[in-house]
């Protein structure tokens, strides 16, 4: 049982994602390198602490961009910027601009509507957090908070996020179960299809996978690599290998500063900074 | 909060050290390494996590002067998700000398390790 799931897991999985993500790519030809994000000398203080020095990045629309570091480099820290996370707590300060494209506005400022940012800008925690419901209400919910009433178009809805969530055949028979009932891995699913629900621009993933099992988290990353054909996203990882497997991008982060912001392929190939050489190769963490 | 390891015999030493205290290794030597050369010294991390993920990328990066270490390793290393990725990287590396090792896995003691070589269908 085990051994075959550990095949499945390197024999399955992985290559398949791999050769979709090829193909897809050929067939789209060159792709265009438009920004979603973008970053500019921004610097993010809790109270007299500066958490962020000096970030300037732009984030590619529909592309995977993965941002890695030792913990306390300030990832998870940039990551929650993005959609104003920080304002749940005291003390948080900005300085700097990130400007959300296609429309321009800057996150950033003091005076913008958080509910609606948040709309266009989704999150998927470390740990699931689905609410203590059941598993249909879970994904309909975020619709009904945005004034979506129509009980067949919820309904439609609430199939297509699951479906695209990977988790529709696992539970289209127990939709009334509370999400309690499901497994870890499938909890986070529930998560991702929530989030995706009300279709958003970006999705911010902080670590979505650190608290899975490695059968759980391939069919997470399988997901994420198939999401990105509708959306951003940018995903907060200590699992390089992860951040290698799945992202297009990557930034690596130390001491609240961007050291670098390649590709992917790039990034762990021929990192241009010592630094990050020494990080990739285990030097410190 | 954050720790740093001697690239040589992997134990936590003080980010000022000039010398590893434990295995006299001099920690100059390590800055003038190659990026591929690190990486080969990262293949004995004593995290298991950092093992695999450096597997991983010496097939990445194709990367011919990782073979003998990881053929080393294959015959050596307890964790068989490590020993699977290796078997990974080699094919990525795909050279005749990387092969080779590939089919000598067919003999490993564990039988998920030599099934896993012989279904490599080039083989
Ligand atoms: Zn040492």
């Amino acid at each position: 049982m085990v051994i075959e799931a550990l095949k499945g897991l390197f024999l399955g999985a992985s290559q398949k994602v791999e050769d979709r993500t090829r193909a897809k790519e050929q067939s789209k030809g060159s792709f265009s390198s438009n920004t979603k994000l973008e970053v500019k000398d921004l610097n993010f203080y809790y109270h007299e602490f500066k958490a962020l020095k000096g970030i300037n990045l732009k984030i590619p629309t529909k592309k995977i961009t993965a941002l890695i570091g030792p913990s306390g480099c300030g990832k998870t820290t940039l990551l929650r910027c993005f959609n104003r996370m920080h304002d749940l707590y005291p003390g948080s300060r900005y300085e700097g601009s990130i400007i959300f494209h296609p429309d321009g506005i800057n996150i950033t400022e003091k005076n913008i509507d958080l509910l609606e940012l948040r709309r266009k800008i989704g999150m998927v925690f470390q740990r699931p957090n689905p609410f203590p419901k059941s598993i249909f209400e879970n994904v309909a919910y975020g619709l009904r908070v945005n004034g979506v009433k129509n009980k067949n178009l919820i309904k439609e809805r609430v199939e297509w996020a699951l479906q695209s969530a990977a988790l529709w055949d696992e539970v289209k028979d127990r939709l009334d179960a509370n999400a309690y009932s499901l497994s870890g891995g499938q909890q986070q699913r529930l998560c991702i299809a929530r989030a995706i629900a009300i279709e958003p621009d970006i999705v911010l993933f902080d670590e979505p996978t650190s608290a899975l099992d490695p059968i759980s988290t391939a069919k997470i990353e399988e997901l994420i690599i198939n999401l990105k054909e509708r959306l951003t996203i940018i995903i907060v990882t200590h699992n390089m290998q992860q951040a290698a497997r799945v992202s297009d991008y990557t930034g690596f982060m130390y001491l609240g500063e961007l050291v670098e912001f390649d590709k992917t392929h790039k990034i762990f190939t021929v990192p241009s900074q010592k630094l990050t050489e020494d990080y990739i190769t285990g030097r410190f963490g | 909060m954050m720790h740093f390891f001697c690239p040589c015999c992997w134990k936590e030493i003080k980010e000022s050290d000039n010398f590893c205290p434990f295995c006299k290794y001099e920690l100059i030597t390590y800055s003038s390494l190659s990026y591929e050369e690190k990486l080969i010294f990262a293949l004995k991390h004593p995290v298991k996590e950092i093992r695999r993920t450096i597997v991983f990328l010496i097939g990445m990066k194709k990367l011919t002067k990782g073979i003998k270490e990881l053929e080393r390793m294959l015959f050596q290393e307890e964790d068989p998700i490590i020993s699977l990725e290796i078997i990974k990287a080699l094919e990525n590396i795909g050279t005749k000398e990387a092969i080779k090792v590939i089919r000598k896995g067919k003999t490993h003691r564990n039988r998920l390790i030599s099934k896993f070589c012989e279904q490599r269908e080039f083989l």
